[in-house]
């Protein structure tokens, strides 16, 4: 489709498009700078920030932990987030509306209430396990973009394909692997994909329910800028950028999909 | 296009509906149907939207439970028979092609299913799209094809594991006029030539004339009238069925008598109608009579008297519309409609506000009863 986009809506788009992206440039720039301390514009070129920063076996270890805690919550909330977003999507269920509002009301509250809710929660239960803890704490917070992306997808799929593949002859594990999948695959990819960012950028929810042996990324970071005021830190943003970017791309690429679309 | 695989399949299956019913919470959707396609017959089921005809469709094919009644096809029971395990063929309204999939994968769906080997699967694939004339058109994928080419892979992919029903369900109603003629006597064709027992739903009259051996017609769940498309044209047994297919006059009468084969009916306004149709109607019950406008010869001026089946008035207006001249005459009551072929226009055509005498034989006087 080559629509031709007026000039006014162009400019519209450019604008908005640099107030999202030039924040990110920023700590990008300020992590080249040969100085002991941020300063911006940067001043000088160096990498030592970036080895510093990968050299550092707090860092390594923080990311590394993040990485793990994001991966465990995209696969628990994909388990729970397909069945419910195929029930909710494909059954009339009583209360339905209800269920689906309770479910992406951490959308709604900010954050922080919802940790420190779970933080309330979990010490009344007088239950320790943090990295638990942290998995619950994240899919709840991360389950809505499942649920949501999930859902999006089912609603689009075309039941009568479902209908010719059963008069076909299929059976319906048949159906669910050969029709139904296909259809759905790139919305649970884009779910499982926000949903791991999500994670792995948490910062409020783990602010509550962290402990020094699982300590997140953004929290270290966090707890860095108050020690020191030293480049490293915008090498450690620009790190996660830079992954986040690198996991968007890898999706695109290896399942050929166009996340940007199914954000809409 | 001789190939003995697909046409040792002859002989459809039979498929008879007793006492089906289908109720959706409150509303009735279906109400006691009673159907019977024979063998390698093609059926339509005919009428308006929501008259139940493709949930009816979508029973045989075991997309929807019967809430009451018995399906059998080739006399074996089905009804409680999931979905796959009934060996139809379907053509849905969109195609529902499988857009993921090429031509190919599509065709070969049903035969992968069916566990066919590989060899005979490619031969088999192989005849269905040259029987629909998709030869060539193996590495398509479905969105690359135009509606007419969709339409043949869907028919491919219906066929080519020899059902022994085909199902359609309003199959042509995305196609253009032109495109959608040609695919009916091609299907009609090759439906034959496969021996296939057919069960088409369609609101189309026309697409059911031209297609059908017998036309079931639907109305509000029920079956109005089963019989073969020329009896369902000529002698409908409902106002509904003479209303729903083809154009009628309806002329609002009573019978005088009925006998001999013959009878004998009065309109409101003192014209006296004979017609061959017989009724179960007595003496002075009311009775609809129906003309077809292509039945009609039309005379200028007056009638001359004594004689039956005439009505006369004023010309209202006339429309050409290329084969016939439609001409509506102000008769009491109604609007007169009268189609009247182009060889039969005279040296004076009726013109506007001019006075006409239409008249018909008794053969095509049809009596309908009330709703």
């Amino acid at each position: 489709m080559t629509e031709t986009v007026s000039p006014a809506i162009r400019i519209v788009v450019a604008i908005i498009l640099l107030m999202v992206v030039a924040p990110l440039v920023v700590p990008l720039l300020m992590s080249i700078s040969d100085t002991a301390f941020i300063v911006f514009p940067p001043q000088g070129f160096t990498l030592k920030w970036y080895a510093a920063v990968l050299a550092n076996p707090e860092a390594r270890g923080s990311f590394l932990f993040s990485l793990e805690l994001a991966a465990i919550v995209t696969t628990v909330s994909l388990v729970l987030g397909i069945p419910c977003a195929a029930g909710l999507t494909r059954f009339k269920v009583p209360g339905q509306d209800i269920m689906l509002g309770i479910i992406l009301s951490p959308l709604i509250v900010p954050l922080i209430v919802t940790g420190i809710a779970l933080l309330q929660f979990f010490s009344m239960m007088n239950f320790r396990a943090t990295l638990l803890q942290l998995v619950i704490g994240h899919t709840v917070v991360c389950l809505p973009y499942v649920i949501r992306s999930v859902s999006a997808s089912f609603v689009l799929a075309n039941r009568n394909l479902e209908d010719a593949a059963a008069v076909l002859g299929a059976p319906p594990h048949v159906v669910a692997t050969r029709i139904v999948w296909p259809q759905v695959r790139p919305g649970i990819l884009a779910g499982g994909v926000f949903c791991f960012i999500v994670s792995f950028d948490d910062y409020p929810i783990s602010m509550w329910l962290a402990d020094g042996n699982h300590f997140p990324i953004p929290l270290y970071l966090y707890t860095v800028i108050e020690r020191s005021f030293d480049p490293s830190i915008a090498a450690i943003a620009s790190l996660m950028i830079f992954f986040a970017l690198l996991l968007v791309l890898v999706i695109e690429r290896v399942f050929g999909i166009n996340l940007a679309r199914l954000a809409s | 296009m001789g190939n003995p695989a697909v046409t040792t399949n002859r002989g459809g299956g039979s498929v008879s509906l007793s006492g089906i019913s289908r109720r959706y919470g409150a509303s009735q959707v279906v109400s006691d149907v009673n159907l019977e396609a024979r063998s390698g017959e093609i059926l339509a089921l005919l009428g308006p939207s929501g008259c139940g005809k493709t949930t009816t469709l979508r029973m045989i094919a075991g997309l929807v439970q019967p809430t009451s009644g018995e399906i059998s096809i080739d006399g074996k029971p089905v009804t409680t028979l999931p979905v796959h395990r009934r060996n139809l063929g379907m053509l849905f309204q969109n195609y529902a092609l499988f857009p993921h999939m090429t031509v190919l994968e599509n065709v070969a769906f049903g035969l992968s299913m069916r566990g066919t080997p590989k060899a005979e699967m490619a031969h088999r694939v192989k005849q269905a799209l040259a029987l629909t004339h998709l030869t060539g058109f193996e590495d398509r994928m479905p969105a690359a094809l135009s509606g007419g080419q969709q339409q043949r892979v869907a028919l491919a992919r219906a066929i080519v594991y020899q059902p022994k029903v085909l199902l359609l369900d309003e199959p042509f109603g995305a196609l253009d006029k032109k495109l959608r003629e040609a695919m009916q006597i091609e299907l009609r064709q090759l439906c034959n030539k496969l021996g296939l027992t057919t069960i088409l739903v369609t609101h189309d009259q026309e697409e059911a004339l031209v297609l059908a051996d017998q036309i079931a017609v639907m109305r509000g769940g029920r079956i109005e009238q089963v019989a073969s498309a020329r009896e369902v044209y000529e002698r409908p047994a409902s106002h509904f069925v003479a209303d729903f297919i083809g154009t009628s006059n309806f002329i609002p009468s009573a019978v005088l008598e009925s006998r001999n084969g013959m009878t004998t009916l009065a309109g409101l306004s003192g014209n006296v109608f004979t017609s061959s149709m017989t009724t179960n109607l007595g003496a002075g019950e009311k009775a609809i009579v129906a003309v077809r406008p292509e039945s009609i010869r039309l005379t200028p001026g007056e009638p001359s008297g004594g004689e039956t089946n005439t009505i006369s008035g004023n010309v209202l207006r006339t429309v050409f519309k290329g084969q016939s001249l439609s001409v509506w005459l102000d008769v009491p009551g109604l609007e007169f409609v009268c189609a009247l072929p182009i060889e039969a226009i005279g040296a004076t055509p009726p013109e506007p506000g001019t006075r006409w005498t239409a008249n018909w034989s008794a053969e095509r006087t049809l009596i309908v009863r009330e709703q």
